[in-house]
């Protein structure tokens, strides 16, 4: 029997390779994109016919070729990007393994012009299923311009499989838009069937991805910047406001190259978390920059994968970027102004407690998980500080001239004041209950309309949270305690949050086997349905029951939701006042828990704009 | 035609409507929200019979301006309006015809006994307030009345305190027991009159009939089964407490000032012959202590009350010195005047708020 394993032909090994890399007409998109990108380019021009199955023309003005370079990268592993292995791990550019532009060659029809800025005339090269038809001296601009025609000419399976010219050029949309988001400086445009798609001049990140996003705003991202030892990160995050129900706006961008991560993914989404609802996704792009040396870009074709070599810390750091740059939107009052009324003394006083204590250098860098929770605890403990504090400071002002001291004595007072003529002010505030639902109030620039339930659910929500990590919440014990029975999944699971359910007020004990009885009830839940109550809680731990961590959140917001005002209940005067002011002491005023918006403003110029006759 | 005087007196206007129905001179009027009906009747002289429906709420702020005159009524059911002279002048009113107006129930099967028109009044006051509001609870929203033989007991809980009013003066004569809703009562309470006066009650299992002097009441029962309530009244209690009701009720609602806004819990600390109540609202760095002397039997003892109950009680226990009872800290206090009138028992349970932690 003669030998059945041959070598394969170099032509045929070469298709099967680019099969890895060139999977459609995207990936052709993505690796010239790469390669304008590593040349410097400041113009890059993208023309695509046929959704690229016809043409994908790629013009840029970057670095471009000598006639020599411009044979030879046609050859599988040839680049100008590494020289050794060691280079690998610390690349810069975007390629690096010199397949690209090969695997391209060896499933379609190429043409490449090329001329560097020093060469008075450039270099023209047609290549077809790797074989070089021509190479010859032409006239061209500087950079370099590549036409992919005719994709897959040689493997009808593989073109048999592509998708539709839509789907096809969404890919290529795609492929763009991370291109450009990752290089805001550079000029791009888009041409498809002789239409202009995109034309995106060099600016800032921010107009970049309204630019591209032309549905966002450059008001509803919130900018961040953080530099940390391993890495700096900053980008945008979108407000809650703008999360869709659709993935496909997250884009994270490590030393500018586009990547998908889960895993950090999560890390971002957490700081969301009960702000919005679990189906919707806010948008984010976020630019992490990282030594190449604690990444390897190298462990897919499409390097749309990294591995990091400090997941966990990035995990961590990008966790907390996103929450604190929410924590702030909540209290930015230029963006919100129902936050710039003085009405609500809890916000005001907040300001002034923490530039007080700021001034008494009291306050320790604060973690930015609790950014706010601190803040208010602050404000709320500023009477017990600032006595204890109070000698402290005397020695201070004593040290410093007159003049200090007097100030030191008004930023004192501020609280004070402030109490008083908001005191005033809100006895001639008026609320007007909608419906019984919503509450109507009138702020400095218009109206603000409260969901009732929905801000009751994020004052218990944040209430909750709190008896649960310090103090519990007292339990009023009942005359006719209530026998409860459950299955024995329930059981293990009543079990298993008997600790917290107890935290919050509710005392039940084991009362022999799947029978539990309710002693007492959270003192401020009067009415209501302890058995209700609990298998509820119970029900969703069980659904939620993956994210251990979340554990307290669960719970809490599972009783939050059934505890609140409903919607339908009237409200006196001192109730919705009550709401209002424990609503905007929250650290997250304006969504319920469970993702819902509490807070509605409309402005006198909102207002006076529905009025306008109609012409 | 009417002449007569009509005295205003403080019926429901719900409904929108008073029944104004007239038979053989004797003019009876009706007001309902179909749970409760009121009813009252005077002689009046009429030249025939004749049923309306007046509007309540104009008819009762007219008669109430009216200093105290004979008045003439001419109707017209037909027409739908009714004329109103007195001295000086005239009102003209629209009403309907009064077959719209719903049936009063007529009782069945009925036992009946009477009780004194006050010792109701002040059981009634003395239970109501006890009633519970949570309409997922129905059989705690009115107030269970037993009968016995030689006593009547008047039960009102909310689950979270209790009060149990016994009048063994009261010889009902029959064993039986029924729930009365809370808003029932307190009409009654404040159209019954503060004399020896005796009220006649007849029930039976959906309704109860109350009739006094020129008034009835007829009411619908609360249809639902009362909960064990003796099985919860503590019996061992060795630690006692004797103080001041007023001086007590005071301090507490002081200190309840600073308590939380929505527990209103406050802390009793019984130590020799002095109670600590405390209080504090952590959310606002309020906090409040006072000390009063009181005579303590036991041991030490800390625990905690929702102070709205217990002031509330206090309020209503009508002794000069009050009695609590206390176990535990997780156990119900107790509570009794330390005298009482002659036939009368009161008992006063309110369960203790405990902080986690």
């Amino acid at each position: 029997m003669s030998d059945i394993i041959k070598l394969l032909p170099e032509h045929v090994a070469n298709q099967i390779a680019a099969g890895e890399v060139i999977q459609r007409p995207a990936s052709v998109v993505k690796e010239l994109l790469d390669n304008s990108i590593d040349a410097e380019s400041t113009e890059i021009k993208l023309i695509v016919k046929e959704a690229g199955k016809a043409l994908i023309q790629l013009i840029d003005n970057g670095k471009g070729m000598s006639p020599t370079d411009a044979r030879m990268c046609w050859e599988r592993h040839a680049t100008s990007k590494i020289n050794s292995i060691e280079d690998v791990f610390k690349i810069k550019t975007m390629g690096f393994r010199g397949e690209a532009l090969a695997s391209i060659a060896s499933v379609a029809k190429v043409e490449l012009k090329s001329k560097r800025q020093e060469d008075s005339i450039g270099t023209y090269i047609l290549i077809e299923g790797s074989n070089v038809l021509k190479q010859e001296a032409a006239a061209t601009n500087i950079g370099t311009s590549v036409s992919v025609k005719n994709l897959f000419f040689n493997i009808p399976a593989r073109r048999n499989f592509l998708k539709s010219n839509p789907v096809e050029f969404r890919h290529i949309v795609d492929e763009f838009t991370r291109a450009a988001l990752a290089n805001p400086q550079i000029n791009f445009e888009l041409w498809h069937n002789d239409d202009e798609i995109f034309k995106l001049k060099s600016s800032d990140l921010a107009y970049r991805i309204c630019d591209i996003f032309s549905d966002k705003k450059p008001e509803q991202l919130l900018h961040f910047e953080e530099e940390t030892t391993i890495m700096n990160v900053s980008g945008f995050i979108g407000i809650p406001a703008i999360a869709k129900k659709t993935r496909g706006e997250q884009l994270i961008f490590v030393n500018k190259r586009y990547i998908k991560d889960a895993y950090l993914n999560h890390a971002i989404i957490s700081g969301f978390e009960n702000i919005i609802s679990k189906e919707q996704f806010p948008f984010y792009c976020i630019h992490i920059e990282i030594d190449p040396s604690q990444i390897d870009v190298n462990i897919h074709p499409t390097k749309t994968e990294i591995k990091f070599e400090d997941e966990k810390n990035i995990y961590q750091i990008l966790r907390a970027v996103s929450r604190k740059s929410l924590g702030g939107f909540y209290t930015a009052p230029a963006m919100h102004d129902a936050f710039d009324d003085n009405n609500f003394m809890h916000v005001e006083l907040r300001k002034g407690a923490a530039q007080n204590q700021q001034d008494l250098q009291t306050v320790k860098n604060f973690n930015s998980n609790t950014f706010l929770t601190d803040e208010y605890s602050q404000y709320r403990n500023a009477n017990k500080q600032e006595k204890q504090n109070w000698e402290e400071l005397f020695k201070i002002a004593r040290n410093t001239n007159s003049q200090q001291k007097s100030q030191f004595n008004a930023e004192s007072d501020f609280p004070i004041q402030q109490q008083l003529s908001v005191q005033n002010e809100k006895s001639s505030q008026s609320f007007f209950q909608l419906h019984q639902t919503y509450i109507v109030t009138q702020i400095k620039s218009g109206l603000l309309v409260i969901d009732q339930q929905a801000a009751h659910e994020r004052i218990l929500f944040e209430k909750y949270l709190i008896a649960m990590q310090r103090q519990g919440i007292s339990s009023q014990q009942k005359l006719f305690p209530k026998v409860m029975t459950l299955n024995t999944a329930d059981e293990l699971i009543l079990q298993e949050i008997l600790p917290q359910i107890r935290l919050l007020g509710f005392d039940i004990n084991e009362f022999g086997k799947n029978t539990f009885v309710v002693n007492g009830v959270p003192a401020e839940l009067h009415h209501s349905n302890e058995q209700k109550l609990i298998e509820e809680m119970i029900l969703n731990f069980k659904n939620n029951k993956n994210q251990a961590e979340n554990r307290n959140e669960t719970i809490a917001l599972s009783l939050a939701s059934q505890a609140a005002i409903k919607s339908g209940t009237k409200l006196t005067t001192d109730e919705m006042n009550q709401l209002l002011d424990e609503l905007f002491a929250c650290n997250e005023p304006k969504y319920s828990p469970a993702g819902k918006a509490c807070i509605l403003t409309l402005s006198l110029d909102q207002l006076s704009t529905m009025f306008k006759p109609k012409r | 035609m009417i002449d007569g005087v009509v005295v205003s007196k403080p019926i429901i206007p719900i409904l929108n409507n008073f029944l104004f129905d007239i038979q053989n001179g004797n003019l009876t009027i009706s007001s309902t929200d179909l749970e409760t009906t009121m009813t009252t009747s005077i002689k009046v002289d009429a030249k025939e019979d004749v049923s309306i429906a007046v509007p309540s709420k104009t008819t009762i702020e007219l008669l109430k301006s009216l200093p105290d005159q004979p008045l003439a009524f001419s109707i017209n059911a037909e027409k739908g309006f009714m004329e109103v002279k007195y001295s000086t002048g005239k009102f003209k009113l629209s009403i309907q015809k009064g077959d719209e107006f719903p049936r009063t129930p007529e009782l069945e099967k009925t036992k009946s006994f009477s009780m004194g028109s006050a010792v109701l009044q002040k059981a009634i006051a003395k239970t109501v307030f006890a009633t519970s509001n949570d309409e997922l609870r129905l059989n705690l929203t009115g107030v269970y009345m037993q009968l016995f033989e030689s006593s009547i007991t008047f039960v009102a809980t909310d689950a979270n305190r209790l009060v149990r009013y016994t009048r063994n003066d009261v010889k009902p004569g029959v064993e039986d027991n029924f729930i009365m809703p809370k808003k029932a009562l307190n009409l009654l309470k404040n159209s019954l009159p503060s004399d020896e006066s005796e009220v006649s009650i007849s029930f039976n299992k959906s309704n109860a009939f109350f009739s006094f002097g020129d008034f009835n009441l007829i009411c619908r029962l609360i249809d639902e089964k009362y909960p064990d309530y003796k099985a919860v009244i503590p019996t061992e209690n060795p630690n006692k407490l004797l103080i001041d009701t007023n001086e007590f009720n005071m301090a507490v609602r002081r200190i309840s000032i600073t308590s939380n806004k929505t527990t209103y819990q406050i802390r009793l600390k019984f130590a020799g012959s002095e109670v600590t109540i405390s209080s504090e609202d952590i959310d606002y760095e309020n906090e409040a202590q006072e000390k009063i002397s009181c005579t303590y039997e036991g041991e030490d003892l800390e625990i905690g009350f929702n102070s709205k109950y217990l002031s509330e009680m206090l309020s209503s226990i009508g002794s000069s010195n009050v009695k609590l009872e206390m176990s535990q800290s997780n156990r119900a206090g107790v509570m009794a005047p330390d005298v009482v009138d002659e036939g009368e028992e009161i008992l006063m349970l309110v369960m203790p708020m405990m902080l986690n932690n």
